[in-house]
């Protein structure tokens, strides 16, 4: 469940570096047990909008409300939330341990040698890095350094994680392992987190809502399946799925939408524009089932599906299909297009 | 001909590191062959020790037939593509593509043609006459490629090339990297982390761990018929799933999951003993009467599938299920495995090939 009110309340925020607008007029909102995942090409902004959360940037314009406090022109110091960077920012000569204890230790907050003990206790054991807390961070491998900077960050439960595509310098698998681990983390902590990545993947998997970001400003947020089944551009469509949304620009005839070659891509569309694009996912065509045919030009095996490339419509297609599915260079298939699952924009001009 | 040959590879640092320990391995001219891997799994070194830019302790690698292990990296013909590009800034988008060709003295028809072919396939054809601070972050990497792909070496050896770019990026880049191989036909090796980026692009992966050769087939092969443990976690995305357990009898084929009441069919007979059955998260169903109790602890929709995550008595396993079902953490679900799609490994953890 959701809580009513927001925990962070961002509205209006903008910054500039000299000519370059990294944020235009942001507004968002995380609830108390939110993950909120801010997804975005490298220079969309991500980085910049959570270093302003976390008071290492001044904003020129807008106001960030933690709680009910507006922390707009707090010292990051005292905002208490948490940041974890991409890359592992651990003192490499202290043991885990020291690490973990080192934001405990924090001047004003004079916590008790036991609690200290208790508390880096508990999180390592959360983390399954109890046997790593005497080792000198130096020794450890890049997985383990960067559960131990997670560690260190949830240590003190401070009121908001940021956490900067912390999974980004993993090895492809273990950064599988992490993301599964992190969410199921970040439940028991009921924190709320906002996570910014460039991996579709992860945003998908880990988001109760998505904000897609672009240049500085927000093109869309809603939950992972409002964004992946009905983007609002083209833009926003191609950031989400592998292999990538198929984009058909078509003209109407009739109710008919029409490609350049005159395939029929859509019978009785709704659809009232005169110009329009039509995004398909590969796992919305099925093979047979068309009028109009294509060859395939390419299979590729990638585990539990395969992708079959056609050149159909005077696009090139990608289809999803099972991998027990017989399919091979040169087939000739007739694509039919699932239209309950397609998404309709207008061309812009 | 441009096939490599590697014998018998050894590689061990100064530091007492074991890094590659006895690989052997045949390359077919043209062919696309992946080295995947973990990190520290050897696949690096193993590429450096083909470039010559290490010198394996012992062994040999041998390219089209000629045996090159004492030859100098400049001497062996080969086009090494790193992750990491830079481009003369003070040069054109054109003049830093052609650098590579200038300096083996092409002539020019044919170097403006190789341009011509380059440029088109990136789209980067009306970028030709800008600087590279005029271009964008993504356009940069797109040249630098084209750079790194325009001579015509006997032999592409390339490392994690697009680990750092953005998703989007990557995938155009690994369209490119293999359409350009393909035209070429340049016998290529390429290391990467990332099992589906191996599987999109081989014509054979080879699955390495620990300075050892753990497989080597097509993506198919490897993801289908997984020669031991490490392979069968390793590949996929989620890898299989692992139950330990013990085959109690020979001729009734049936396998017994730790701490679960009801044994499991196996398609066919193995020999008892302890063992390991590893089933694909597509081949895991939801099922009211499914012989496997779990809770659901996590949930993830991945757009074209959804990953459901189950605490069983057994161990924690995934389902690979359509995004539409509906479930929610905490609750309680049956769960069937496909017997035809199981595949069993004994106590060292090697496949049990019955039916090879």
């Amino acid at each position: 469940m959701i809580s009513e009110y927001p925990s962070i309340r961002v509205r209006g925020l903008s910054k500039r570096f000299g000519r370059i607008e990294a944020l235009r007029d942001i507004s968002l909102d995380v609830h108390a047990d939110e993950l909120l995942v801010v997804l975005g090409p490298t220079g969309a902004g991500k980085t910049t909008l959570l270093r302003t959360i976390a008071g290492l940037e001044r904003s020129d314009a807008g106001t960030i409300e933690l709680g009910a406090e507006d922390v707009t022109h707090v010292a990051p110091a005292r905002r208490d939330v948490s940041l974890v960077f991409q890359n592992f920012s651990l003192y490499p000569d202290w043991s885990v341990r020291r690490n973990l204890e080192f934001p405990l230790r924090a001047p004003g907050r004079n916590e008790s040698k036991t609690k200290i003990r208790e508390r880096v206790e508990s999180i390592a054991g959360l983390l399954q890095i109890s046997h790593l807390l005497p080792r000198r961070s130096s020794q450890l491998s890049g997985g383990e350094m960067q559960r131990v900077a997670i560690g260190r960050a949830i240590v003190r439960r401070p009121r908001l994680f940021l956490m900067d595509e912390p999974l980004t310098n993993l090895d492809a698998k273990l950064r599988e392992s992490l993301r599964v681990e992190l969410a199921l983390l970040r439940r028991e902590l009921k924190t709320p987190m906002i996570y910014v990545t460039h991996d579709q993947a992860e945003a998908l998997s880990m988001a109760d809502r998505i904000v897609v970001l672009s240049q500085g400003q927000i093109l869309q947020s809603g939950t992972p399946q409002e964004i992946y089944e009905r983007p609002v551009s083209p833009t926003v469509a191609l950031q989400l799925g592998t292999p990538a949304i198929n984009v058909l620009p078509a003209s109407r005839r009739g109710s008919d939408l029409v490609a350049d070659d005159g395939t029929v891509i859509v019978r009785d569309a709704r659809a009232s524009e005169a110009q329009c694009e039509i995004g398909v996912r590969p796992e919305n065509i099925a093979l047979e089932g068309g009028r109009y045919p294509a060859t395939v030009e390419g299979v590729e095996n990638i585990g539990a599906v395969r992708i079959v490339l056609v050149c159909w419509a005077g696009r090139d297609v990608r289809i999803m299909t099972s991998s027990s599915t017989k399919i091979a260079c040169g087939d000739q298939i007739y694509p039919k297009i699932d239209a309950t699952r397609i998404v309709i924009w207008k061309t812009e001009r | 001909m441009n096939n490599i040959a590697l014998d018998n590879l050894h590689k061990t640092f100064p530091n007492g590191t074991r890094a590659v320990r006895g690989c052997s391995l045949k390359i077919e001219d043209g062919e696309f062959l992946v080295l995947l891997g973990p990190s520290g799994c050897g696949k690096t070194t193993t590429l450096r020790m083909i470039a010559g830019l290490e010198r394996p302790t012992a062994g040999r690698v041998l390219i089209g037939d000629r045996d090159v292990t004492a030859d100098r990296p400049g001497e062996r013909d080969i086009g090494f593509v790193f992750q990491f590009y830079a481009l003369y800034p003070h040069m054109s988008v054109r003049d830093n593509i052609l650098f590579p060709l200038r300096a083996v003295g092409m002539p020019r028809a044919e170097r403006d043609a190789s341009l011509d072919r380059v440029s088109e396939r990136l789209a980067i054809t009306h970028l030709l006459d800008r600087k590279p601070r005029h271009l964008s972050g993504g356009d940069r990497q797109r040249v630098a490629l084209g750079r790194a792909m325009i001579r015509k070496p006997a032999v592409y050896l390339m490392d994690e090339p697009l680990g750092t770019l953005d998703a989007g990026l990557r995938l155009e880049m690994r369209e490119f990297i293999r359409g350009q191989q393909l035209d070429l036909k340049i016998t290529t090796v390429y290391v990467t982390h990332d099992q589906e980026e191996a599987m999109s692009m081989a014509d054979r992966i080879v699955v390495m761990d620990e300075g050892r050769i753990r497989q080597i087939g097509t993506s198919a092969q490897i993801y289908d018929r997984p020669q031991d443990l490490f392979v069968a976690n390793f590949v996929g995305s989620p890898g299989m799933n692992l139950l330990k357990g013990e085959i109690a009898d020979a001729t009734r084929g049936e396998f017994h999951p730790q701490n679960v009441a009801t044994a499991l069919p196996c398609a066919s007979a193995y020999p008892p003993g302890p063992a390991t059955l590893g089933i694909r998260p597509e081949h895991v169903a939801i099922n009211p009467d499914g012989a496997i109790s779990g809770t659901v602890v996590m949930n993830e929709y991945m757009g074209s599938t959804r990953f459901v995550h189950f605490d069983t008595t057994a161990g924690r396993l995934v389902a690979r299920v359509l995004p539409d079902v509906d479930v929610n953490i905490g609750d309680a679900i049956r769960l069937t495995c496909d017997p035809k799609s199981c595949r069993l490994f004994d106590s060292d953890g090697s496949a049990m090939n019955i039916k090879a």
